[in-house]
């Protein structure tokens, strides 16, 4: 890895952090706490975005709350997709961006509802659980449950992440941007 | 003696864009070479290719040859303008983070010991060692990454622009230190656009223009006396204060920030307000925009008073302009970045496009409405945040350290400015550039413990 | 012993915690989970911190239960239900609910005490010293210190942006468009902000690959050691015996 990516990561780290204070301005109902990851994972690819996702959550549990560290596997998952995705030039267009942003929130939910089944019993407790415990009132299995509120919730906030990242990377410094490789916009 | 670095550079290029050509440098060990020029004439690129960065963190082409007195790193330190962007996080105090480059270069514990207090004490940091650099103020900060570049012990240093984002005080506090260091041996090269501290410091003066050395030699020989613009103060200060402040009392906790303040600002004029580092002169603009709560105190603008509006609504009356325009820009190209405050206070596009051409016209960037914002100089980049300020046409005008780095193209360009806003309305100019205030501003305020101590006016001349 | 306690090396913690997060898994409800709960706050009131491990600790195992407890007792009951004025609650859901939040409790604590009694430096210097390459010590190091520039950073561009006339208030969909200068100008100023520290890392003569030294001993005493191997080998022996069970 280059070192301009190496320290870019811990810049990606720090956005996931402080995005939230822009988010609760705007109150808006989504995280964006991974919009660092795929950011990275779109200029540096999946190995540079699976380190994000991992220092990220490692940083969220020294800093916040450890339970963060349970959903590493999540974070990385989020990280390699976006890289992978980059690689095919999803960034390169708001249409495609909003279809990795589904993948993306589809691959997370899949990827958190173990975890939340095996540690928590299927249910945190927060806005998706809420919605997990209206979808067994209507009597679907736990695990559909867990699934569908966590990729229902998921979906949002990546399709959202995944157009902020595809805007930032069009009006990138030029200088910059060829830094990663980024091709110069005509 | 042998030099401590001897380059000969015939072309050094960014891709296809040509930053150097035929430069050629020598320095023996304790000068202190100074290297001056206009914004884009290539003094950062030859500060890094001194340094032996170019190529490793920068991608570039050199067609030449440099030779460092060293020849294995550390070939030179490397103090930039940005005093926090400079530490690299991995130290939790100030000692830590100064040991980083010896524990880069493997030096063993004992020595590495032995490097950071020598360094810490050649930078006058050594009371610092055990703060965590995040809380340092900035004049502190610049010192503590002088330590860093010296830790590396490397018979070359190599600074670029240390001064721009300090005060006058710290500025010739951390001159001193460069010129006993350089009698101690080590060989300096000092990027400054601050003439008066070349002056003082270097043995030679290197001054650029485009890429290539327009004038080398004794700094009383190459530097002509600057600053004797003449004011272009132009008379149309009219007798109706425009803005007022009302006995502000401003706090941050338990700290008094502004302590009943009062200040007019007549319609046409510009003020400066002066005041050492912590003397509140940010706060009373973020007071007067909203962003800092007054506790008592009034804000009128043109006879109405703006307490209890919003941030965004006062922005119709009250235009300022941040010291780190970076913070904001994020448009396609310049011209966008400068229509977009018009446009989010609801200005038609066709009409917020002229304005912006307007404002740019004003300080002469017309020609760069197609460029992105990101892709320019930092002082350029402030030039667009002030065109950028003046195009939704706010009767008052706050300017927050405007100059800081500035070369005289720069300075004349938002003087320009200034004197466009005084015919529209009144302009506030937060300063430590003395000669600049004289130039463009009728008043000025000294604050001092959150009051205006003192009313000058420029003809009286101040100190 | 408290003294000890404090100076620990903080790949010893790390062990420590390793093995009470495995007893709690491994080991069935409750003995596992109280054994280790019992050790990590004992371990954090002698550290001096017990009244925050038990904040985080419960922040998370209290909700869980109650949100356990409403869905499996009461929104979707199972098995046997006692008539409680109408409502069929199953008496059935409150054990397991329990113990899914004490086990959740006692992994909480364990993690927060190791957190909130190491420094995050000191972590970096013992990983070092154990042979981490240099990236992986920036990688930790660097995040946590850029945490509050950036949060600091973020608070400055709503600023700038207010004071240039952006509502961040109105309906949702002028939220959602004010998203884009307010994200945008952090996220552009960060990515430019890695090249200066690129170049920071590299005028400090920083190798991603290198070998680096130390300013700052960890202690690692042989005692130390030697209980860090035995409680890695006892983790391991659990998960083995959990793996067959």
């Amino acid at each position: 890895m280059s070192t301009i990516a190496l320290a870019l990561i811990p810049r990606a780290v720090a956005l996931n952090l402080a995005i939230g204070a822009i988010v609760a301005a705007l109150k808006l109902p989504v995280y964006l706490d991974s919009i660092g990851t795929v950011l990275v994972a779109a200029l540096a690819g999946p190995l540079a975005g699976v380190l994000t996702g991992v220092t990220s959550n490692l940083v969220l549990g020294m800093l916040s709350s450890p339970t963060f560290i349970a959903f590493i596997p999540v974070t990385a998952v989020i990280g390699a997709t976006a890289g992978f995705a980059s690689r095919v030039g999803v960034f390169r267009s708001i249409p495609r961006a909003i279809a990795a942003g589904v993948v993306i929130g589809i691959l997370a939910g899949v990827t958190s509802v173990p975890i939340v089944l095996a540690l928590f019993g299927g249910v945190t407790a927060g806005g998706t659980g809420i919605i997990t415990i209206i979808l067994r009132a209507l009597d679907l299995p736990l695990a559909s449950a867990a699934l569908i509120s966590s990729i229902s919730v998921d979906i949002l906030d990546k399709v959202l992440s995944c157009i902020i990242v595809t805007v930032v990377l069009a009006r990138l410094p030029r200088r910059i941007g060829a830094r990663f490789g980024l091709p110069h916009p005509a | 003696m042998i030099p401590v670095l001897r380059a000969d550079l015939s072309i050094v290029a960014y891709g296809d864009r040509t930053a150097l050509r035929d430069i050629r440098l020598e320095i023996s060990p304790g000068e202190i070479v100074g290297i001056t020029g206009p914004v884009g004439a290539g003094k950062t690129t030859l500060a890094l290719a001194c340094a032996g960065l170019l190529g490793h963190a920068i991608p570039a082409r050199i067609e030449g040859k440099i030779q460092h007195a060293s020849l294995a790193p550390p070939l030179a330190g490397y103090v930039f303008d940005d005093p926090l962007a400079q530490f690299t996080g991995l130290g939790g105090t100030v000692e830590e983070e100064v040991a980083v480059g010896p524990e880069n270069l493997a030096v063993p514990r004992e020595a590495i010991r032995a490097r950071v207090d020598r360094a810490l004490a050649a930078a006058d940091a050594t009371h610092l060692a055990a703060r965590p650099p995040d809380e340092l103020s900035g004049g502190e900060r610049q010192r503590v990454a002088l330590a860093c570049a010296l830790a590396l012990e490397a018979p070359l240093l190599v600074l670029d622009e240390p001064t721009a984002q300090l005060d006058p005080d710290a500025t010739q506090r951390f001159g001193e230190r460069l010129r006993v260091l350089a009698e101690h041996g080590t060989g300096v090269v000092l990027v400054s656009q601050d003439l008066d501290l070349l002056r003082a410091l270097a043995t030679r003066v290197l001054v650029l223009a485009d890429g290539t050395a327009r004038v080398s030699g004794h700094p009383a020989a190459v530097l002509e006396a600057s600053e004797h613009a003449d004011a272009v103060t132009t008379d149309t200060a009219r007798s109706t204060p425009l803005f007022e402040a009302r006995q502000l009392v401003a706090a941050y906790a338990d700290r008094v920030v502004l302590d009943s303040l009062t200040l007019d600002v007549a319609d046409g004029s510009a003020m400066a307000i002066l005041g050492e580092n912590g003397a509140g002169k940010t706060t009373l603009a973020r007071v007067i925009m909203g962003l800092v709560p007054v506790r008592e105190g009034s804000i009128i603008v043109g006879g109405r008073p703006l307490d209890g509006l919003p941030v965004h609504r006062r922005a119709r009356h009250v235009g300022l302009v941040f010291q780190d325009p970076a913070r904001q820009l994020f448009a396609r190209t310049v011209l966008e970045e400068v229509a977009f405050g018009s446009r989010v206070l609801g200005a038609p596009a066709r009409q917020a496009y002229d304005k912006a051409r307007e404002a740019l016209e004003a300080v002469d960037l017309t020609e760069l409405e197609g460029v992105n914002p990101g892709d320019l100089a930092p002082q350029t980049q402030r030039l667009v945040a002030i065109a950028a300020a003046m195009a939704s046409e706010p009767p008052v005008l706050i300017l927050d350290e405007p100059t800081a780095g500035q070369d005289d193209e720069g300075k004349r360009r938002i003087a320009a400015a200034i004197v466009r806003q005084r015919k529209r309305g009144c302009a506030m100019v937060i300063t430590h550039d003395l000669p600049f205030a004289r130039r463009v501003c009728d008043h000025a305020v000294l604050l001092s413990n959150g009051r205006a101590a003192s009313r000058v006016i420029r003809s009286a001349g101040h100190s | 012993m408290i003294d000890r306690l404090r100076r620990i090396n903080p790949l010893t913690a790390l062990a420590a915690v390793v093995l009470l997060i495995t007893l709690t898994y491994v080991v069935p409800a409750p003995w596992g989970p109280l054994v280790a709960l019992t050790v990590a706050l004992l371990a954090a009131a002698m550290t001096g911190v017990a009244r925050r491990v038990v904040i985080i600790a419960a922040a998370v195992a209290v909700p869980t239960w109650f949100f356990l407890v409403v869905m499996n007792a009461l929104v979707a009951p199972q098995g046997a239900t006692v008539n409680a004025g109408g409502i069929p609650i199953a008496t059935g859901a409150f054990l397991p609910a329990a113990w899914i939040s004490l086990r959740l409790g006692a992994a909480i604590a364990a993690l927060g005490w190791v957190v909130m009694t190491t420094s995050p430096q000191r972590l970096v210097r013992a990983l070092a010293q154990r042979g981490f390459p240099a990236w992986s010590q920036y990688l930790l190091a660097a995040s946590l210190a850029a945490v509050p520039e950036a949060r600091r950073r973020a608070r400055e561009v709503l600023d700038a942006q207010r004071c240039r006339g952006l509502a961040v208030g109105g309906g949702p969909v002028a939220r959602l468009r004010a998203t884009l200068p307010l994200a945008g100008p952090l996220m552009v100023s960060l990515v430019a902000d890695a090249e200066r520290r690129a170049l920071a890392l590299d005028a400090r003569a920083f190798d991603a690959r290198g070998a680096r030294t130390s300013l700052i001993d960890v202690a690692d005493p042989n005692e130390e050691r030697l209980l860090r191997a035995l409680m890695w080998g006892l983790s391991i022996t659990l998960l083995v015996w959990g793996l067959v069970q």
